[in-house]
Order: structure tokens, then sequence, then C-alpha cells
């Protein structure tokens, strides 16, 4: 039993990606003249009923985006250069029955539909990726992918967090199908025309 | 066990303890560990799931060892189950326990009442902030009715009215195109009033009014406010003019506070209510990884240990097994060791190195009892006298070569068979079974007439041997011929000495004969005359036969040592033929042959006469007496006939007649001299020639004819052998190896 039990946890970890609830459509990475590095990207969600519960009870979703540059070795596993995530917390006030979006300390949307709060959580508008005020390294880097974009591999993602759940729920995450919620991983389309740089 | 096994039964459990402390202090609120939540729990199942292949690993290795009856597994096979069970069931016990009462504690978390309390408090909530939203759009609603008539300007002291000097209100009226006509802030500081939000305006343009409560921050304060909007439309002069009223009211700070707090406690339990399932699997796992921690650690111990104390056992099973064996090396022993096992080494090996001595020792005594065995055997052997080793049943258990020999009997055919039932000595079983009955040694002689008329005179000696059960031991010597020859030494003596003493009267008594017979037969008348002349010739002649008879006694006594030479028997006889040529009665030998022999010419040739004599005397004027002389070949048993008759080729001359025969009770001294059963003669014919023969190295018998064959009638038979000559063509050798052996 304990055996059934130990090798359905693993085999469960292994689908966690597997996901068709939720769409990533059209994931834009674009440049700013300033050398500002921004994405933008719709994400739509359907949120199955177990979710929708927990939300309902209180319980703060956390969907968070995520970015990725890496450099391609045939030879290893990609090296990783840049690495950013943007998590979004959504939860409902159940006194005022509203729905929140913070990130960080800072509520971002107070609204009584879940629609509208889905869309602010998962919709990534202009996020900046890489400001124009990073470090030299940090420059110089998004310099290179400008030029030889085919040389690196750049990703990128949004999925529901489980590791930032109460801590009995990750548990239920890590056996249950309905607590994974993520999008394949994107090449974003590049847009660089606004970079001074770039062609 | 192998060592990869230890090496992976080791780390498993050292995984095992450091990711059960991990889960643990995770399990705990909050961790530095939370992120990684997940994959501790996988880890631990995945060692849960090694632990499992493992011990089912190390249980059918076990298992397959016991089945095979592998020494030293039923105490590991014992020692593992007696260490699984300690290990084990305790935890078992405390594992069922915790399980109990920890499925009891998270439902008793989730009470009804509880729940009641929170949505009861939830609803307390909502119906006050509803209440003072209704209040808020009230109050927006009579102030957009009272402000509708009043000018922009004159707007603020009407609101103030309403206001009331009220705490954390804001109020603010504007024109349906977003224009502010006036406005009163709660605030000091802000000039700016808040603008409603679209959404709120678009909601009220459709409702006419619009009502919400918002979150609000006030610097670190969290707070609540409710929004009320109202819209009145009026037509004028200018058209129509539309005007939002926009009340804001700050839900009371302490109210918010709590509002806050029972949403955070909702939150919580719900997220408690959600994730039960979770606690509970998450607890449970803790549990089985801990049963199985200490389960497998038992196992784990219980093998190394067994293994610990089952391997010296195992080197003592197989040193047992090799000292069965013979083979007595010591083991390997650590002489700083004090540990008992260490010790039983120890002891073990003194043993083996006593064992190995005393069987060295017992091989030496072996050895030198078997090298004073092969002494004595080759002493006994080499004794001229017979030796016999009898049990206490007296029968038959030992004896020598000798004996055998002057029993003329294969002994190894008569082994354990009882003394009465032996030849030649049978017959003196009882004498030596009664007197060795209360002594110790007996001796005495013992005579027995043997096959082919010899009589064999033993000199027999019994002793009985100490020790229970009794032994004999019976030695025999063949003293008869040690008995004759000192009676024919005695005799040679005594005839010398007669012969001396007879001839020297004799030549005086014949010659005053003579002279008495010459000088009175003048005298004396004729018949005087003729009886001394008789009696003179009588005296003569028995004084001759006297000398005669005193020669033949020296000559016995003088007998030379005979010369021995290769002479053909036939050519011999022949030879001799002429003497007796005119007696009819001897039937000489017709066959032509070659018989070889080596004896001295002489002697041999004073034998046949003296034994032609015999036979002669032994017919005498019997009518129809017959002599019948015989050459051939013949054999003797080997026993018999010893070293010499190398081949048992022996030449027999023998001498029958067809006289009255041997009487019993001359057999025995036929060969005796001065015996005689024959009115006249000197009793010497025979022993002359018993001395020849055997001083030649031949054989003389004489028996009765009836004895070598029943059919033949009455008679005797003497027979002479003697052995062959190996190489009659090579005379030189056989005389210079009789000089040899007679020179």
């Amino acid at each position: 039993m304990l055996l059934i039990i130990a090798m359905l946890m693993l085999a469960l970890a292994a689908r966690a990606n597997e996901t068709e609830s939720v769409r990533l459509s059209r994931p834009v990475l674009s440049a700013a003249p300033d050398n500002t590095w921004t994405i933008d990207a719709d994400v739509q969600v359907t949120l199955n009923s177990v979710l929708i519960d927990a939300l309902k009870r209180g319980v703060p979703l956390v969907f968070s985006s995520e970015f990725e540059i890496s450099r391609k070795r045939w030879y290893w596993f990609n090296e990783k250069l840049l690495s950013q995530s943007r998590p979004l917390r959504l939860s409902f006030h159940s006194v005022t029955q509203q729905y929140r979006v913070s990130q960080g300390d800072q509520l971002m949307l107070t609204t009584n539909h879940l629609d509208e709060a889905l869309a602010a959580a998962l919709n990534v508008r202009q996020w900046p990726v890489a400001q124009h005020a990073a470090e030299v390294q940090l420059q110089e880097l998004m310099q290179q992918v400008a030029k030889t974009p085919e040389a690196f591999e750049i990703r990128f993602r949004t999925r529901l967090d489980s590791a930032q759940l109460p801590k009995p729920l990750q548990l239920n995450a890590l056996t249950n199908r309905d607590w994974n919620l993520s999008t394949e991983w994107v090449r974003p389309q590049l847009s660089l025309s606004g970079s001074g740089s770039i062609q | 066990m192998s060592l990869a096994l230890r090496v992976a039964l080791l780390l498993v459990v050292i995984l095992a303890v450091v990711l059960m402390l991990l889960l643990a202090s995770a399990s705990s609120s909050s961790s530095a560990l939370d992120q990684f939540y997940p994959w501790l729990v996988g880890a631990s199942g995945a060692i849960a799931l090694a632990m499992a292949g493992l011990t089912i690993g190390v249980v059918v290795r076990v298992w397959r060892r016991f089945s095979r009856g592998e020494f030293g597994t039923r105490i590991m096979v014992r020692l593992a189950i007696a260490f699984a069970l300690i290990g084990a069931v305790p935890v078992a016990l405390v594992s069922f326990v915790s399980a109990q009462f920890l499925a009891k504690t998270i439902d008793s978390w989730f009470s009804y009442g509880v729940n009641v309390a929170l949505e009861s408090g939830v609803s307390l909530g909502r119906t006050s902030l509803e209440g003072m939203q209704a209040d808020a759009l009230s109050k927006a609603r009579r102030l957009a009715i009272m402000l509708e008539d009043v000018p922009a300007a004159q707007m603020i002291g009407t609101i103030e009215r309403v206001v009331d000097s009220r705490e954390g209100i804001d109020v603010l009226v504007m024109t349906g195109s977003g224009a502010v006509l006036a406005s009163r802030s709660a605030k000091l500081g802000t000039l700016v009033p808040e603008l409603p939000p679209i959404e709120a305006l678009n909601r009220a343009r459709v409702a006419r009014q619009a009502v919400s409560v918002e979150p609000t921050t006030f610097g670190a304060e969290r707070g609540l406010q409710v929004r009320a909007l109202a819209m009145t439309s009026r037509v004028s002069s200018q058209g129509d003019e539309t005007r939002f009223v926009q009340w804001v009211e700050q839900v009371p700070a302490a109210l918010a506070r709590n509002l806050e707090a029972l949403n955070d406690g909702v939150r919580d339990y719900q997220e408690l209510a959600l994730g039960k399932e979770g606690l509970r699997k998450l607890y449970g796992a803790t549990l089985v990884l801990t049963l199985l921690l200490a389960f497998f650690g038992a196992l784990l111990t219980a093998v190394l240990l067994s293994g610990w104390l089952a391997g010296p056992l195992r080197q003592l099973e197989r040193a047992t097994k090799a000292v069965a064996s013979g083979d007595y090396r010591p083991l390997r022993y650590d002489p700083r060791s004090t540990d008992e096992l260490n010790v039983l080494v120890g002891s073990f090996n003194e043993m083996t190195a006593q064992l190995n001595e005393a069987r060295e020792l017992a091989q030496r005594s072996r050895l030198r009892l078997e090298e004073s065995n092969l002494f004595l055997q080759q002493v006994l052997g080499h004794l001229s006298a017979g030796v016999m080793v009898m049990d206490a049943q007296w029968r038959l258990v030992d004896y020598n070569a000798s004996a055998e020999r002057i029993l003329s009997v294969d002994l190894a055919q008569e082994r354990l068979r009882s003394l009465s039932l032996l030849p030649v000595v049978g017959s003196c079983s009882d004498q030596l079974t009664r007197g060795l009955k209360d002594r110790d040694e007996i001796q005495f002689q013992h005579e027995t007439a043997q096959q082919g008329g010899r009589t064999l005179t033993l000199l027999v000696s019994g002793s009985r041997l100490p020790g229970k059960p009794a032994q004999y031991v019976v030695i025999f010597d063949d003293i008869g011929e040690l008995l004759a020859a000192q009676r024919s030494r005695d005799f040679a003596d005594m005839a010398r000495r007669l012969a001396h003493e007879i001839k020297n009267p004799l030549t005086p008594i014949q010659l005053s004969a003579e002279r008495l017979e010459r000088r009175l037969l003048e005298r004396l008348g004729p018949e005087d005359a003729e009886l001394l002349s008789r009696s003179t010739q009588t005296i003569v002649d028995q004084v001759t036969a006297l000398k005669a008879m005193v020669d033949e006694f020296r000559n016995y006594a003088r007998l030379p040592a005979p010369n021995p030479e290769p002479v053909e028997l036939s050519r011999l006889l022949k030879e001799i033929y002429p003497l007796y040529s005119n007696d009819r009665r001897i039937q000489w030998p017709e066959q032509a042959g070659q018989f070889w022999v080596a004896v001295d010419r002489a002697q041999l040739i004073q034998v046949v006469h003296n034994l032609i004599q015999n036979a002669q005397d032994a017919i005498g004027d019997q009518a129809g007496g017959a002599i019948r002389l015989a050459i051939e070949w013949t054999g003797l048993p080997k026993i018999v006939a010893g070293e010499d008759a190398s081949d048992g080729q022996w030449a027999r001359v023998s001498v029958t007649d067809n006289g009255p025969g041997i009487s019993a009770d001359t057999r025995s001294r036929l060969f005796e001299p001065y015996f005689t059963s024959k009115a006249k003669g000197s009793g010497l014919g025979l022993a002359i020639v018993k001395k020849i023969v055997e001083e030649n190295h031949g054989r003389v018998s004489l028996m009765n004819r009836s004895e070598s064959r029943p059919s033949d009638g009455a008679g005797a038979v003497a027979c002479v052998e003697f052995a062959k000559l190996q190489n009659a063509a090579d005379n030189s050798d056989v005389i210079s190896r009789d000089q040899r052996h007679y020179g």
C-alpha cells in the first residue's frame, strides 16, 4: 500500500506540467528605445472547481510569470543567464466578498468579479524583465541577445506556484492534478525594433 | 553479506534519518524548507521504496541461505527476527496510537461549532458592513436631493450640515462630465479629493446609485472604506444636468481590524480544512517513514550483528570439520582482543594443538609398536622352535614359521581351530590344558608318529600369559634328531672304547687257542683231537667274527665325512649288480635314465649293499621271496623338504621285499644302533644307512608296503632319497658347492 502511494506521488509529480485549462497566447518580448525590455502576454485560464473552491475559502493563489534566458550548450545543460519571475497573488476576502490581486505588499486590484481578478493576475502587461538602468553585465547580455537571438534560449511561462500554497495543500498539489496549473515554456516573439542597436 | 549490500543499507538508513529530520522540521509551521517541501516528501517516498526493496533483498537472501541450511544462518535468522521484533513492535505500537490520536485530533479541529461560529462572524461582519453601506448610500442620496437646487458655491455649507462634523467622511460633488463642484475631505492636507473609480461611476450611471467597500492603505494602517455614489439628473435651462454625489466613509479602525482578523481567521481555518487530507497524509507519511526506518534499522543491525557473531562461529565450524579430517592448522587469533569468541578461538587452537600432539605421540608409539612387533615376528620366525599362541579357549591365534615346518601343516588354514584338532600337537592338548589349569608353566616331552613312519619327538612347553582373558603360548621343538644324534654319539664313544677293550685280548685268545691245538693235537686220541680241533676252530671263527664285529663298530664310530661327487644312480646300480648276480630273487631296475645326485660314491654303495642285505635277511629262505629295486623321481612336500628341495625333485632308490614286514613295536627304533629284530647281525646296518644318508643330506624311510600302497601285500619298502643335482653337466660346480657346504 505504501509502495503504491509512493509510486503514485512520483508519477503525478512527473506529470505536473500537463495542463489543459490554461492557455498562453502571443507573448511578445519588446525592447524600448531606452533599452528597457518588457514582456506582454495574454493568459486565459479556466479555474477548475477545486481551485475556485479553495479561492472562495480564502486560500490565496500565487500566479507566477517566469522569464528565462539561457545560452545553448550542446555538451551540457544550458547556461542560465537571466531568470526573472513575477508572482501575483490572487485572494478572496470573505467578509467583503471581494477578489484582490496584489504584488508583494502592494494591492493592485479589488474587484467583485473573478474574471477581472484573473485577468489582472495572469495577463502580463509591460512587465519589465530588464530595466534600462540595470547593471552593465545585463546590458551586455541584452545586446548579445538582440544581435544573435537564435544563440539563446528565451522562454516564458505562467503557472500557479504551488510552493506558495499553505503546506497541507502542497501535499494535495503533489498528488492532485487539479492543483497543477501551468503553461508550456514558450519562446516569446521578439520585437526589438525599438532598440537602437538592432535592426 | 556483500559489501555493496552493506553500503547500500547504510546509505539508505542515513538518508532516511536525514530526510526524516528535514521532514520533521519542515512540518513545523514555517521554515526555510517550505519551498522544497514537495521534494522532501517525494524523496522520503523514494527512500521508503528503496528500503522496502533492500529489505526484500536481504530477507530473500537470508532465506535462501537459511533454506540451504548454511551454518550460522539459523542464529542469524533468529537474531534478525528478534531484533526486528524489538525494533518494529514498539514503533508499530507508537505509530498506531499516534495515527489514531492524529486522526481524532485533526477531526476535532474542524468541529461543527467552530465552523458555525466562523460563518456567523463572517455574516455579522458582512451585515455591519452592509449596514454601513446602506447608511452611506442613504446619506449620499439625501445629500444629492438636498443639493439639487443649491448653487455650487453654497454646496459646502449643506454638506457640512449633513456630515454634522462626523469624522472620516469624504464628500465629493461632481458633474456628469467629471467637473468637481464641491468637496470635503476628512484627511488634512489632501487638497485634491479622491475621484470615484470609473467602474463605480459607470455602475452609478446605470443604477443611479452605487455602493462598494474598498480596502484602503492609510500609512501602514490597513483599513476599509465605504464608497457610496448617488446620481441626480434634472432638466434645466442649460440642458440635462447630471450630478454625482460621492460619500466615502471610513470604516472605524477597530471594526476594520476586527474584520481583517476575522477574514484571516476564516482563511486559515478554511486552509486547514482543505488541507485536512494533506495533513493526515503528511503525518501518516512521517509515521510510516519512522516505522520503516526503525524496522530497517533493526533488520540492518540484526544482519550486521548476526554476521559479526556468526562469522567466528562459522570459522570454528569449518575448523572443527578440518580437525575431523585431520587438519590441525590453528585459526586466526587476535591476542589483543578479549571478547568471548576470540577467547573461544584461542581455546580451540590450544585444543587442536594438544590433539595434534597427542595424535603424533600415538602415531610415534604405534610406529614403535609396529617396529617391535616386526622385530618380534622376525625373532619368532627365525626361532627353530615352533611357537603357537592360543586364546582362552585354546584356539590357535598366532604361530611362527617353524611351527608350520615342524608340524608339516599350513597353519594359515587352521587359525582359530582348537588345539586338540591340530595335527601332531593335538594329541598332547589334554596334557597341556590340564597342566596349565593350575600352573603357569609346563614342560614335557611328547612323542608322536608321523606319516612316513617317522617318529616326532617334541619338547613341548606351555605357559600362560598374564592378563585377561588368558592366552597361552605353546613352544615345541623337534628334539628327535637331537636325541638320535646324542644316542649315536654316545654309541660311537662306547663302540670305540669297547672295540679297543675287546680287540686287545682277541689276538692272544686266538693265538693261545691255535697253540693249544698245535701242542695237544699229537698227544690226544683221535676222538679228543677232533674235539680239540673243532673247538679251536670254533674259537678262531668266533674270534674272527668278533674282530669283524669290532671293526664294524669302529667303522661306524669313525665313519669318515662324506665326500660328495656327482653320481648317476642307475649306473651305480649296474656296477653293484654283478655282486648279486647269483641271487635270482633280486629284480633290478630296467629303465635307463639319468638320476644325477651329489653323494659320496663309496658310502652310497655301502648304503645299497646294506639295504639289499637287509631285504635278503627279511625274506630269508622264504619261498617265493622277491626283492625289487627301483629308481624314480619323486617330490616331497615343500615344508618337509626344507630349503634343499628347491623344486621338489628328489631321486629315490627303493628296495622292496615281500618279507614279513615291520612290526609295530620295532618300527620306532629301526634306525637305532644295536637294535635288531634278527637273530644275528650287529644291529648297525640300518643305523649306518641312516647315518650315511643323513650326512649326505638325503632322507631314508622304512615302512610296510601296505602303508604306502594298501593294495600291496606284506613286506617292507626302504627308500633313500637324494636331492636332484641341478646341473648334471657342470660337475665341478656341484663339487665346489658341496665342498662349501660340507667341507
